[in-house]
């Protein structure tokens, strides 16, 4: 005999009605945008008239001088962030969710550059990386070392942008592991302990483990903002010197502010691409086996 | 009683205000307004004294607002332009950005037959029209690009200017190995645009090499790659890159920088243009008055000339009301009364354009430089005033070449590639057919 009840049955009491508002929302804010940059992206716009020119923004596009270099930056940039920021984030989550007594203030220190404007740390990162007069190298000077040109070298500018945005974006995945981190159940280390297990081993084989699905979303996360990475890059360098800390993003940028509004949109669409292709399937690897306590 | 009265309130303080507010908006009569947009390098001491004499003596109150001057600035005007936001005028470029940026056919005024624009010569006026209309009048004096160096430098080094660019290059050598640290040749690379500035300003050899170029140039028959004048402004800056003579950690140099640098004597010298001048003369009082300029030498020594930048200048748009007021506006800007309030409120950095303009009373050792060659007539507009298509690109290009990533020819043939996309954009022909 059938169930009498299953969920499919039960009827909400809500009407459909209550998605429309935030339908609209979407629709207006998202779809609609995204199906007129997909539709400008084949034309040459100003703004005020287009003329179709089907996929040649496209061909450009790829004929741009710093593509392969932006292209090759964006995927070092974003691979080093995101490693960066899921090692580094999950140590400093597991050192601030152990029985330290500053770990409160710790935690809001950690998080605080988060919150900061990228623009505003761009900027006074800038400064401290002046090859003479910043801040870095004058500390680095005292101890009788001599720092590199940060953001002037083409050799290292990548580096130094990487840094910057780990220090900055350490916080929000630490917060998100110190989540994941509580949602263990306490029985496991319990019985660890009780097996007479070290803390090394604990972290190993209780933790890593058991912190998958915070760790996926930082990786996702990190990796996603990483390919798209504009607003940094951006205030430090411009994608200088040169073209050598270009990126994707700068890039399209750049053509947008030349003017050229549609091959700009073709170049975003091609990022759209790119980090569809890459998260996607990347995605749905991470939650093939969904975790259950 | 207590429920009647509180809505009794609220309905007060929700009336009251608005009727404040309409009752406001009538009243007194009021000065004509004239709204204006201006890029914030456009405005100085000189075009804010013109502006107050004008509401004094004309009764007319300008509104201005104010937006960057880079490149995000002017999308601002663009995206104004396509939202037919406009106000009444728009201060902005001459030449080439002007006709691709503005549109004046669709969008501006034409000031055709208006008597003030007798005051200005073609040179002047071809690079505000656009067909047989005239859109323009300008705000500021003309900028001359050259390099500026220090006076004091030079003499304490035994340092002559030189009139070949090979000397050019033996002279900075020299400031390299004399072993006091003075910068040869200062590079500003913290603000990229300065950059261009040895290949846009080296425009008067190049002209007066072949003066057809710009022709060709515009014709897609002449380009940086292909043309021997056009190429050597490219390996200018190859030079400059290969015998370290500019200062290492010029990406980290500022425009600021670079004036604090070259006033103080701690660089020989700047290729600049002189806008700088009145900044470095409220900053640097002293220091301003060691400065000279010569033009970027060419391979004959007997003809050097400077680059000139047409200044911004007004454009009156399709949206303006009171055109009566605004021709009255313009004419009184340009008049001789209004030229020696700017004077006197701003020390000169190149040249009025005003045929009436008064004679400068307090000149400059740098501006007295510029005068020998306007009246010797060795000027040259620059490529962007003569032709409509510039790259976009070009800053980066040379600011890679300056590093070393590019080579000479690798520079010039992006730089063809950054103008052809800008030529295709804009439709012409001669580019249709890559």
């Amino acid at each position: 005999m059938q169930p009498r009840f299953s969920a499919s049955k039960i009827k909400s009491p809500y009407s459909y009605g209550f998605l429309v508002p935030a339908a609209l929302i979407y629709g207006i804010v998202f779809l609609v945008p995204t199906a007129m940059s997909l539709f400008f992206s084949l034309t040459r716009w100003t703004l005020s008239d287009w003329t179709f020119v089907g996929l040649q923004n496209f061909r450009d596009f790829f004929d741009e001088y710093s593509l392969s270099i932006a292209i090759e930056n964006t995927l070092i940039y974003a691979f080093s962030t995101s490693s960066l920021k899921v090692i580094f984030a999950l140590l400093l989550a597991v050192l601030l969710t152990s029985a330290l007594r500053t770990k409160d203030l710790l935690r809001a220190v950690i998080f605080f550059p988060s919150i900061l404007s990228m623009l505003a740390v761009g900027m006074a990162f800038g400064s401290l990386m002046h090859p003479s007069k910043g801040l870095i190298n004058t500390t680095l000077q005292l101890v009788g070392l001599q720092g590199p040109d940060w953001l002037g070298d083409t050799s290292i500018v990548l580096f130094s942008l990487v840094l910057v945005d780990v220090w900055k974006g350490l916080g929000v995945s630490m917060v998100i592991y110190i989540a994941g981190i509580q949602a263990i159940p306490k029985d496991y280390y319990e019985a660890a302990i009780i097996d007479g297990c070290n803390p090394f081993l604990k972290f190993l084989y209780i933790t890593i483990p058991l912190v998958r699905p915070a760790m996926n979303s930082v990786i996702i996360l990190s990796l996603i903002s990483g390919l798209k990475t504009f607003g940094l890059i951006w205030a430090m360098t411009q994608g200088g010197p040169g073209y050598a800390s270009d990126v994707l993003a700068s890039v399209i940028y750049k053509q947008y502010v030349s003017g050229y509004f549609g091959l700009s949109l073709a170049g975003n669409v091609i990022l759209l691409l790119i980090v569809s292709v890459i998260a996607l399937p990347l995605y749905t690897f991470l939650n093939r086996n969904p975790l259950e306590f | 009683m207590k429920r009647s009265l509180n809505v009794f309130l609220m309905v007060l303080v929700l009336v009251v205000p608005t009727l404040a507010l309409g009752a406001g908006g009538q009243g007194e009569t009021e000065k004509p307004v004239i709204s204006i947009i201006a890029q914030v390098t456009s405005i100085n001491d000189g075009v804010n004294a013109v502006f107050a004499a004008a509401e004094q003596d004309l009764g007319i109150v300008v509104d201005l607002e104010t937006i960057p001057s880079s490149a995000e600035g002017v999308n601002i005007i663009r995206s104004r332009i396509a939202a037919d936001d406009l106000p009444d005028i728009i201060i902005f470029n001459a030449g080439a950005l002007m006709q691709t940026t503005l549109n004046p056919e669709r969008n501006l005024i034409s000031l055709n037959g208006q008597p003030f624009l007798e005051r200005f010569d073609n040179s002047y006026l071809d690079t505000v029209s656009m067909g047989n209309n005239i859109y323009g009048v300008p705000v500021l004096p003309a900028n001359f690009g050259g390099i500026i160096y220090n006076r004091k430098v030079f003499s304490s080094l035994g340092l002559s200017i030189p009139k070949t660019w090979d000397e050019f290059l033996k002279t900075a050598q020299k400031v390299k190995n004399s072993g006091t640290g003075i910068v040869p040749v200062l590079s500003t690379l913290k603000n990229t645009w300065t950059s261009q500035m040895i290949p846009l300003a080296d425009f008067y050899n190049v002209a007066n090499s072949d003066r057809a170029f710009t022709q060709k140039y515009s014709n897609n028959e002449a380009n940086y790659s292909n043309h021997p004048a056009a190429a050597r402004s490219f390996e200018k800056l190859e030079d400059l890159a290969q015998e370290g003579l500019v200062n290492s950690d010029q990406f980290s140099t500022s425009y600021d920088d670079g004036m604090q640098m070259i006033a103080e004597g701690k660089g020989a010298m700047w290729p600049m243009l002189t806008q700088v001048i009145p900044i470095i003369a409220a900053n640097y009082p002293e220091g301003v008055k060691d400065l000279g300029i010569f033009a970027i030498p060419g391979d004959d020594p007997t003809n050097t000339g400077l680059t000139v930048w047409m200044p911004n200048s007004f454009y009156v748009t399709k949206a303006a009301k009171n055109t009566d007021v605004i021709m009255k506006f313009l004419d009184y800007y340009t008049s001789e009364e209004a030229l020696s309030i700017f004077m006197s409120s701003q020390v000169l950095g190149g040249a009025l354009l005003e045929k009436n303009a008064p004679a400068p009373t307090d000149i400059l050792p740098i501006v007295k430089d510029i005068m020998v060659y306007q009246e010797n007539g060795r000027t040259e507009p620059a490529l962007e005033f003569q032709s409509n298509i510039k790259g976009a690109n070009l800053q980066q290009i040379c600011a890679s070449v300056l590093n070393g990533d590019m080579t000479a020819s690798e520079g010039a043939a992006e730089a063809d590639k950054d103008i052809s996309k800008q030529a295709i954009q804009l439709g012409i022909p001669a580019w249709a057919n890559k």
